[in-house]
Order: structure tokens, then sequence, then C-alpha cells
């Protein structure tokens, strides 16, 4: 029995589908050969883990989660002071507010020839205020239309929704050998990482989850590359981390890509700039910028493009 | 497996809905990592030591609860504290022992304690998962999906291959895994 049969053997009785002769055959080379015992029992723990979805999930989470840890509780140290300052700013305000009032109406209070005046008569009135709905205020739907749409999304927000329709993942393909030029034999960890970026976009609406494990690979597998392949390194992971909305992530690596003068600086600084429209409404500034650079500097596929969307943002 | 008897007390006592245990397990790993990471340093480990053992204590919690074995009163950011400090100073134990020569019982007849014997089985699982990413895919769609009872026309349908291709490239893949568990050095100490 070669060693293909013998995995199938293995693999028949695990699943129980052995008949009773050949299964009580199996049992007595189970129980009489200690190595056919180790290999079985090897087969048995490998299916079992395999085989429980959330093990693996809770797994691989927890080790990502590790791997980023310092960062994460890093950012989450410094959301929680930016809280802890608001909360004081907003205190110290409010104390402040408070002393003035006191102030005045100690003032106003205190004996004189002139009637005293009600300090609801002083303050503005709030009854008088009324807040009326900014008509341009649209809820922006989530739209695959292609760019040139009117596409609005709520103003001081991040624009995702007006990003989504102008990302367009890049048709990688690997760098190709060039006969007598070894330094062009495509890099073997930027291939892989190519295979499983094209592998993770063609589950990525029938397999939604095995799509980002693919491209949580693809980031793993792309962590501390070479310098021979560090720009596309990072291009590559760029991408894969903006599939996985880790937007600020993306953006990082998308800068390191576009601070050094090479063919996909401009690409990269078009990708950065959806990148830091998709997050919070402080990133739009550094957006804007790298839109205006694309859209002002030499030719290039994202001119015109970088010109609308600058248009559609300013108009916000 | 955990029953979803929906009149099970939440709160602490976490023979609850089994869908409500990871976030509780996520929770735990980010309270509990800075320490853990802190008393694995100061005591001889590396950092890569300290993500494996919260990694394993992990992956023992959850099979504790799994088997409503477990039943926490405090934080579970504690508990897991807790167990990683004990399994550390064990695995630092091991590691100082090494290959010395020693009259311990054969491995054949020894009793392992149920709860080594749980730290031993999530290494394992560590490992096994560790080979499976490494293998790439295919074979680790292959495996999983078959392991998870998709039938192999069906793993067919979902990669995109023939099903004859499937069926061939399955024991191949098997191979390549359990080529790639019995080559790491670990393996041999885990068994």
């Amino acid at each position: 029995m070669n060693d293909i049969q013998k995995i199938d053997w293995i693999e028949q009785y695990l699943k129980g589908e052995l008949e009773e002769k050949e299964k009580a055959r199996f049992e007595a080379t189970y129980h009489t050969n200690p190595e056919f015992a180790r290999e079985v029992d090897l087969h048995r723990e490998i299916r079992e883990v395999a085989g429980d979805k959330r093990t693996l999930e809770l797994s691989r989470h927890v080790r990502t989660m590790l791997q980023k840890a310092d960062v994460v509780s890093e950012v989450s140290s410094k959301k929680r002071h930016i809280q802890t300052l608001s909360f004081r700013f907003f205190f110290a305000i409010a104390a402040a507010i408070t002393l003035i009032i006191a102030t005045v109406y100690w003032f106003v209070s205190s004996p004189s020839d002139q009637p005293a005046v009600p300090i609801a008569n002083q303050l503005p009135s709030i009854q008088d205020q009324t807040l009326k709905p900014d008509v341009s205020d649209t809820l922006a739907t989530p739209s695959s239309e292609k760019p040139g749409k009117q596409i609005t999304s709520v103003p001081g927000k991040n624009f995702l929704a007006l990003v989504e329709a102008y990302y367009r993942s890049p048709a990688f393909t690997p760098p190709e050998v060039r006969r007598g030029e070894a330094d062009r034999i495509p890099h073997p960890i930027i291939q892989q990482a190519y295979e499983k970026y094209s592998e993770a976009l063609k589950f990525k609406d029938a397999a939604p989850r095995q799509s980002s494990e693919l491209l949580r690979e693809v980031v793993l597998l792309l962590t501390s590359p070479p310098d021979s392949i560090s720009l596309m390194a990072h291009y590559l992971r760029a991408h894969a981390r903006y599939q996985l909305r880790e937007f600020e992530a993306a953006a990082s690596d998308f800068q390191i890509v576009y601070s050094t003068e090479n063919p996909q600086s401009i690409d990269a600084k078009w990708y950065g700039a959806l990148c830091f429209l998709s997050m919070e409404g402080r990133k739009n500034a550094q957006a804007k910028q790298l839109l205006r650079e694309i859209a002002e500097g030499k030719p290039s596929d994202y001119m015109n493009r970088a010109r609308e969307l600058l248009a559609k943002i300013q108009s916000q | 497996m955990l029953s979803n008897d929906p009149s099970a007390k939440q709160g602490n006592d976490f023979r609850a809905m089994p869908e409500s245990e990871s976030p509780m397990l996520i929770q735990a790993t980010e309270e509990c990592w800075k320490a853990v990471m802190a008393h694995v340093l100061a005591n001889g480990g590396t950092r890569a030591d300290a993500e494996d053992l919260v990694h394993d204590a992990i992956l023992v919690m959850h099979n504790r609860i799994r088997k409503s074995s477990l039943k926490l009163t405090g934080s579970p950011g504690a508990y897991l504290f807790g167990i990683c400090k004990n399994e550390w100073l064990h695995r630092l134990r091991e590691k100082k022992r090494g290959n010395l020569v020693t009259n311990q019982i054969p491995v054949e007849y020894r009793v392992e304690h149920p709860a080594e014997a749980e730290w031993r089985l999530a290494e394992r699982y560590r490992l096994y998962i560790e080979k499976l990413d490494t293998l790439g895919d295919p074979c680790r769609l292959i495996i999983e999906l078959d392991c998870q009872k998709v039938p192999l026309k069906e793993i067919a349908r979902m990669l995109n291959y023939t099903y004859e291709y499937i069926r061939h490239k399955k024991p191949d893949c098997i191979a390549k895994l359990t080529s790639l568990i019995r080559q790491d050095p670990r393996f041999n100490g885990l068994i």
C-alpha cells in the first residue's frame, strides 16, 4: 500500500465509510502497529481542528490580534486619553460659563437705582432658535456605480460610499521573466501573494470569510519583505488591507510607495487618497492634498478622476 | 456542546449560549495580554512565547466553556492571566529539563493530568493550524472544507475545479500537511 492509498484508507475509516470487514482489518492494524496508530491519531486530530470552524476562526483572530497587539492597545489608550481630555475640556468650559453667569447675577442683583433685569431677558432665548434641516444633507447609499454618476455623502463624515464608486482593484499580474535577466524572475513571495490576492478577489462574493482569510494571509506574507521587493510588497499589501477595510494601515503602505519615485507612485497616491477619504473627516485634508498633486502634476490616467473627485468633495 | 437553553443564566455563568463565548475570549485577551507578556518577558521568555501561551490559553478556555466545565466568578481576563501564569511556570520547567536523562516513566505508560493534556492538545492544534495556514490554497481550503463535511463535488464547485481534480488533490494535500507537521521540531515533544 503506497502513502496515498494509506491516507485514503485512514480518511475512509475516520469518516466511517469502511465496510465491517475492512473496518475490522483497519482496527487490527491500528492495535498491532504503533507507527500506524500514531499516524491515524494525527489524522484524527487534524480532522477535529480543521473541521471546527469556530476554533479555526478564534485561533486566527487571536493570532492576528496578538501580532498587532501593541498598535491596538496603543490606539485604544490614545482614544481613551482623547476621551478623557475631551471630558475635562467640556467640564472646564461648563465651569467657566457657570462662573460667568454667577458673576453677572451678582453684579445685577447688587443694590442700585436701576431696576433688576431678569436673567431670562438678558440671555438669548433658546426657544427663538429653530433648527432648520440642511437640505444638502442626503445619506449616501453604497453603490457600485461607475465614476461620473451623482453620488453625495454626509458632510463632515467619511466619503466611503463615494470612494467605493471610484475604487477599482488593479489587475495584478506577476512580473514576467525576461530571458537573460535573472533579476526579473518573480520573487516567490510576491508570486505567492499575487496568487492569494487573486484567489481572494475570486471568492469575495461567494465566500467572503475565506476571501478575508486569504487577504490576511497576503498581509502576513508581505510583512517585512526583502528590500528588493519592498515597494511591490507594500503596494500589494496596501490593496489587501484596503479590501479588508483597514484603511489606516492601507494608507500607511501606500504612503511608503508614493514617498519614493517609482512607476507606481501615482497609483499609490490615488489609492492613498481613497483610503484617507474612507476614514474619519479629519483625514480629508490629506486626501485633498494628494488629489491636487495628481490633478496638477504630470499627465496620468488618474488626472481627470482626481479633478472630478476633488470637485465632489469640495462641493460638500 | 453547550446547550442553547435560553433559561441558562447570563453574566458570569459562562454556560451560556456558545455564540457569546468568542467576544468574551477576545475581550479577555485584550485585558490580559500586556500583563502576560510582561510576566513572560520577566521570566525568561520572549514575545513569541507570550503569544503562543495566550493563544493556547484561549483554546483551553474555549474548550472548557464548550464542555461546560468552566464557571467563572470573576473577570475572564483575570482567569486567563492566572492560567497563563501557571502554564508558563510549567513550560519553563520543561525547557530547563531539556534532554536530560531521567528516571521518568516512558511515554506510553505516562498518565497525564487532564489539565496538562488540554494544554498539550492546544499546542498541537496551534501547530496544525499554523501548518494549515502555510500550506497555501487550494490545499488548505480543500482540507478544511472536507473536514467540515462539505461534499467533494461542492468543494469542486466552490473552488472552481473539477471533481476529479479535487478527489486526486485531497490526499496529496493531506500528505503535504502531515509531512509539514512531522518535520516540525516541536511535533515530537507534543505527542
